[in-house]
Order: C-alpha cells, then structure tokens, then sequence
C-alpha cells in the first residue's frame, strides 16, 4: 500500500502547489486579502503532502519493498539499514522527490514566516507554486517512484557500492538545500520586479534566502569533494566532471549574488545586476540538477532512451528561464539615479569580484557544454577536461580571489587603491613572501604562488579587519564576512599546496617489503580476507614506520567487492595530520590463466597530499560562516519589521 | 552523489592506475607522468590515463613511454595520439577553428566585462568630488 499512498501524497502535493499559484494569479484583485492566507495555507499543505509522499518511499526502501521497480533497481536485502534508507536519493527518481521537497519546504517555510500581505509575497508565492507543481508534475508522469513491478522479483539490484557511504546520506540533501535555495531569491526577483520594488529594502528582505542557498552549496560542493577523495581512490578530490561543473555553477553567481545584494542593500546600487544573478543562478542550478540527470551531457543517447524524460525537462527549462528572462526584459528598473562609489570602493571592489566570478561561471558552462554543442553541429568528439579549466577558470579565479582580499580593505563610497593597500601593508608583505616562498619552492608556473598569495593577502586582510572591529563591537555579520572569506582562503591554500606538493608512488610488494616516500616508510604487512554486511574485501595491512624504526600507525586499505551489484570498489586508508594526508590504496596484480583470472601479487599506491585536509577545513568554515550570515541577515529583517510595526511609515504599510 | 550516476560507472573500470614499469631517467619519467595527465583514458568519462586503471589506459602508458624513449617529444606523441583517437584523447582540446570560441570567448568575455565595468566606474566614481553633488542625467 505505501507506494500507492506515496502517489497518492505525490499527487496531493501537486494539487495544492497548483492552488498555491491559482489562489494567486487567479480571481479578483479585491479579494486579494482572503485569497494570500489560502496561498499560505496551500503552501503548508503541499510540504505536508510532499513530505508524507518522501516517506513513504523511504519506506519502501527501508522495508526493501521489492514490488517497487525503484527499490528493486537500487537497493538489496543484504544493505545495512542505514544505507538501505539513504538509497531512497541515492538514484534519479528519489533525488527528484527529494528535489521537490526541499522546493516545497522551502515554500512553506516562507510563507509561514509572511507576516504582511505585501504583493511581492504574494507574487512570489504564486511563482515557488508553479515551479512546485511543475516538478512535481514530472516526477509524478515521467519519473515515478512508486512503479510497481509483477511478479516482484526475490531480490534487489543492489545499490553502486561507491555510495554505500556516509558521503552519500549527508552530501546530496545538503547540495540540494543549495540548490532548490537558489529558487527563493529567484522567485523573489521576480515579485519584486513586477511589483517595481528592487530596492534597499528588497535586497533585505531577499538576503538571508540568498545566503543561506549559497550556505548549503558551500557545505554540500566540499561534502562532495571529500566523499570523491575518500571513496574514488586515486587521490583526487575535484576533476572537473560535468557533473562537479554543474555544481559550481550556481555556487560562483551565488556568491556574486550575495555581495552584489549587500551593495544594494547599502548604497542602492546594481539593481538590475542583482536581479540578474538571482535569475541566472536558480536557472543555473536547474541546468545543473535536470541536465546531468537527465543524462544529456553525459550521453546526448540518453535523450533517446527516455525521450517524454528528456523533454518534459527541456520544456520545464525553457518555460521557467524564458519566462523569467521575459519578465526581466519587460520589468526592468530604468537606470534613473546613478550611485556614487569611487573606482577602489568597496562597492568598486565588489563590482570587479562580480565580473571575475560571472566570467568563471559562463568559462566552466561554455567547457562543460562545447563538447555536446560540436556534438549536435556534427564535429569530431573533442574533450574539455582538466587542463583546459587550469587554463581558463584557473587564472579568472585567482584575479577574482585579489579582488576578494581588497573588499573589507576597501571603504564603502569613498577611498583610493592606495589608501586601500596601504591599510593592507601587513596582508600585502605577508602575501607577497608567500607567494615568493611558494616560487622557490616550486619553480614551475606563476599562477600557483599567485594563488597561494591571493590567499594569504584574504587571509591576512580579514585578519586585520577582525583584530579592528574586536576593539569596538563585533557584529555577528563581521563573525560571517571573517569565517566566509577566510574560510575560502584556506580552503585555496589546501588546493595550491595540494596542486604544487603532491607526490605519490606505485609500487608492487610482497608482505614484508617497505615502500618509501619521501620521508615516509610504509610496510606491506600482507593480504587478509574479510567479510562485511554485503561484500567481500582483501584488506592490506600497511605499517608506517618513524624515525626509529618502530611501528608509529597502521593502515588497512581495502579492495572490496560486492556481489549484488558485482562491482569491486577501493577503500582508500587515509592517515591524515593536519599538514598532510597519506592515502593508501592496494589493488590486485591478475593474470590471465585461460578462460580463468586469478591473482598474482599486490601493489600498493601511495600519495602524499599536503595540506588536502585544509580544503575541507575551509569549506566548512566558509558554509557554517555564510549561514550564520544568513541568520544575521533574518535577525536584522525581524527587528526591522517589528520596528516598521510599533512606528507604522507609510512604507511600512503594505498593499 | 553529484558525479554517481553521470559517472562513477566508468570509475569502477577506471580504480587507479596498475602498475608498469616506469622509465629509467627521471626526467624522461616526469615527463611520462605529466603526458598521462593530459591524455584522456578513452574508455572514461573524465579520467586520465593518469588516473585510470582500464587496460586501455595502461596500453597507452607502455605506448607513450615507449615513444619517448625513443626521443619523440611531447608534441609528436600527442599528435600521434590525436590521429590515431581523434582529439577525444586530448583533455585539453587543441586551438583549432573549431575550439576558437571555446579558447577565446571567456577572455572575450573578461574584456568586454572589464571595459564595462571601467567605464561604470568612471561614470559613478565622476561625481566623487562635493561640488558635483546632484544628479547626473
């Protein structure tokens, strides 16, 4: 029965996001005033049902329901139960409904916090209810989870053992809060374009949605690249996948967002601009999501195999994006008053930072899409991959991390670039030594040590900035503004010194043999079998070894294999100190006996990774520090609106 | 998650590179190591032979470490490579007629960006002085 409750609860949801917008953009102006509280509460009911459909999937895998043809696809009896439950989004359908949720939740969650009947609240109830009821529309015609199968088969397929992993319970809702965040603002943009309101107040009101989307995507872009160096094996954290792309897509126009809208905020300036990026940003993290889903970038064949999928996802793109584009197009502020701000201002600097990012997002977009647009014109197949990113997006980046170091150097309004640097002195010679240290230490390319030093000048500045603000009264948008940028910048020092340092050794042993690296020694200790819940696993033993010779940490890589899925995955031992990782990886040396395969030796692969850890370390400061930003942000709009109510302004009032 | 279903099919082909023999210069070797870094393992999604343990990937190291002891440089082992695969194998796709808006629109982009915003600059940064206080037109 769940499964057709679930659908049931599906269709629910639809039903009351359709209301949500028709309560709307339905009936007469004048009855405005009964029709928003039949918004809010629709918007209520659609997360309740929305909610209520979630779990009974989850339920299905939590039981492993196996008349369920997404459960038989991905899940199997013998799964731990954790990972049975985390299965539930572990596959394109579940992703989806959760997807929805979020969007839902979110929805809710702002209509609940909707005191005034303001139109622009309305208005953008009516535009979170149609992207609702258009995703909810898909997943319950092209994409359903709740399929059944007869006769049910006696087991699972198994889940890809690659995400039977704590990664994979925590690093997918967390994107996703970043990604379905990014329609709040989006939604917002809209109303307040339509109802001619881009203003100071706006820019308010729409900040702490624009932080914390931006939060989650910090936090869920770094899980990511964790559970990518934990659970790949080979060492690596990012490698510019389409799929990491579409990621951090949304990621850079929403950081450029969030700052464009503090200078709105402030000084009223970049209206348009803002809108824009609150546009591009929600019609980024649709690209990204429906997109890579949907197979298109991955496999243009994909389209073939599900051509209603692939279709009603294009159509849904065109449809959200056009529309949104329309009503920008038709809507926008006329540049009347024009802001002033002198060229090394921190609204100057803030403008630079902006394009830097902008221009990093449309590079990465253009490599991850040129391969499929030659594709579509008929070319020869051509790859876009690494090196050309470290090429383009690299540098753009690295201007755009200088920019980010003059920020809170810079004054709002006024100043000159001297004054500003010379108030960073301190950060700009620690910088400048930086930089140079990293050259001598890696003479080969500039743009490292430029980009240790663009770190080091943001690390430093803020640190001044925060030393400054300690002695009058630190606010909790400063603890943000410090946590935020230097969280980045450490995270950047990770990846240069990574970049730069690296160093790694394959070699092939018997039990007893050490293999060195640098000033590592690491002795196979050989092979053991091992048994888990639903694999099979050698597991190496690997002793490290001090200075003395004598056993300092022992490592037990593994090679697994799963039967359900017949996939064998690499469990990396990694033995990590707060300057460097050693990651250990052991994998089978076969021979070919015939018809059979039978293994022959073992070979183990080190790799040293200095200063990998600070990229997570930075990633997760950044993230906790932009949502204690987006809370500064709500606290302030609060004690504004209460404010506006104890001391009612003809602006307070609203429609 | 985000690469799971795009690509970690390929990943379980592509575990981490076998071992083969490395050459006997060092030089030579780090020249090998960094040639592996720019070829894309055929049978991946976004791997280089560097990182991939297919065997096609581990017949492309023996090839490329045979041509460079050889003597060949980079360059002709690439275009070797790049005749033979088609540009699919290069990760970093050649300048060519075809890859001029990918390799030139992004700086096309920061230019134009950048003169934008210079004269933005100038004209809100025009009226810093207090005499001109009033509104541009």
């Amino acid at each position: 029965m769940t499964a057709e409750l679930g659908f049931l609860a599906l269709l629910l949801a639809l039903a009351s996001a359709l209301t949500q917008s028709a309560s709307v953009f339905l009936g007469k102006r004048a009855s405005a005033r009964t029709r928003f509280p039949l918004a809010i509460t629709a918007a209520q009911a659609q997360a309740a049902a929305a909610l209520a459909a979630f779990a009974f999937l989850l339920m299905s895998f939590a039981s492993s329901d196996f008349s369920v043809v997404t459960v038989v696809a991905n899940s199997h009896s013998t799964k731990p139960i954790f990972y049975k439950i985390a299965a539930t989004w572990g596959n394109h359908e579940g992703s989806m409904l959760l997807w929805a949720l979020l969007l839902s939740l979110y929805g809710a969650f702002y209509a609940s916090v909707q005191s005034a009947f303001s139109k622009e609240s309305r208005i953008a109830l009516g535009i979170m209810g149609l992207l609702s009821a258009g995703v909810f529309a898909f997943i319950a015609f092209a994409s359903n989870p709740f399929l059944r199968v007869a006769p049910a088969p006696v087991d699972g397929r198994g889940l890809n053992p690659l995400l039977q992993d704590i990664g994979l319970i925590i690093h997918p809702p967390i994107l996703y809060m970043g990604y379905v965040g990014m329609a709040v603002p989006f939604a917002l943009a809209l109303a307040g374009l339509v109802s001619g309101q881009i203003n100071a107040d706006w820019a308010r009101r729409t900040k702490p949605w624009a932080m914390t989307a931006f939060g989650f995507l910090t936090l869920g872009i770094g899980l990511g690249s964790w559970w990518a160096y934990r659970e790949l094996g080979w060492g690596g954290y990012w490698f510019w996948d389409p799929v990491e792309n579409a990621s951090l897509l949304p990621w850079l126009i929403g950081g450029a967002m969030v700052h464009s809208l503090m200078v709105l905020e402030r000084r009223g300036g970049f209206a348009n601009w803002t809108v824009i990026l609150a546009i591009t940003g929600f019609s980024l993290s649709l690209i990204g999501t429906f997109i890579v889903r949907s197979g298109l970038i991955t496999s243009v064949h994909a389209f073939a195999v599900d051509p209603a999928r692939g279709l009603a996802i294009l159509f849904y793109l065109v449809i959200v994006i056009g529309g949104a584009t329309l009503l920008f197009l038709l809507y926008r502020k006329p540049a009347t008053q024009t802001v002033r701000f002198s060229p090394a201002s921190r609204e100057a600097m803030i403008l630079i930072n902006n394009l830097v990012m902008s221009t990093t997002a449309a590079t990465i977009l253009l490599g991850t899409l040129y391969p499929l647009l030659i594709d579509a014109f008929n070319g020869a197949p051509l790859s876009v991959g690494a090196p050309f990113y470290d090429a383009t997006a690299l540098p753009l980046f690295v201007v755009g991390m200088a920019a980010m170091g003059l920020v809170p150097l810079a004054l709002w309004r006024k100043g000159s670039l001297m004054q500003a640097l010379g108030r960073g002195r301190l950060a700009l010679t620690l910088a400048l030594i930086a930089a140079t240290l990293t050259y001598v230490l890696h003479p080969h390319g500039i743009l490292g040590p430029l980009a240790m030093g663009a770190a080091v000048f943001i690390a430093a500045g803020v640190g001044q900035y925060g030393y400054q603000r300690q002695r009058s009264t630190m606010r909790m948008q400063d603890i943000s503004l410090i946590m935020g940028h230097l969280g980045l910048a450490i995270a950047a020092i990770g990846m240069v010194g990574t970049a730069l340092f690296s160093s790694e050794t394959t070699m092939v042993v018997r039990p007893g043999q050490i293999v060195e690296l640098g000033h590592i020694k690491a002795r196979f200790d050989g092979i053991t079998q091992k048994r888990g819940a639903n694999f099979i696993a050698d597991r190496a033993k690997v002793d490290l070894l001090g200075k003395d010779g004598k056993v300092s940490h022992t490592l037990y890589p593994e090679r697994r294999y799963y039967p359900a899925s017949k996939m064998p995955t690499t469990e990396a031992a990694i033995y990590s100190t707060p300057l460097s990782d050693l990651h250990v990886t052991v994998s089978a040396l076969t021979d070919k006996d015939g018809q059979k395969t039978r293994i022959s030796g073992w070979a183990l692969r080190l790799y040293l990774r200095p200063l990998i850890g600070w990229i997570w370390t930075g990633c997760a400061l950044a993230g906790f520090g932009i949502l204690l930003g987006a809370l500064a942000a709500a606290r302030a709009l609060s004690r504004q609106r209460m404010q506006a109510k104890l001391s009612p302004t003809p602006e307070g009032a609203m429609t | 998650m985000r690469l799971v279903l795009a690509a970690c099919s390929f990943m379980l082909l592509c575990g981490f590179a076998l071992v083969e023999t490395p050459l006997p210069d060092p030089a030579q070797e780090a020249r090998a190591q960094t040639l592996f870094k720019q070829l894309r393992c055929p049978t991946c999604i976004a791997q280089s032979i560097h990182d991939s343990n297919a065997d096609i990937a581990s017949d492309l190291r023996v090839l490329v470490r045979e041509r460079i002891a050889q003597g060949q440089s980079d360059d002709q082992i690439k275009a070797y490579l790049s005749a033979r695969y088609g540009d699919l194998i290069l990760l970093k796709p050649p300048v060519k007629t075809r890859t001029l808006p990918l390799w030139f629109a992004p700086w096309i982009l920061f230019l134009g960006g950048g003169i934008a915003v210079f004269f933005i600059l100038r004209r809100h940064g025009a009226a810093q002085t207090p005499s001109d206080d009033h509104d541009h037109p």
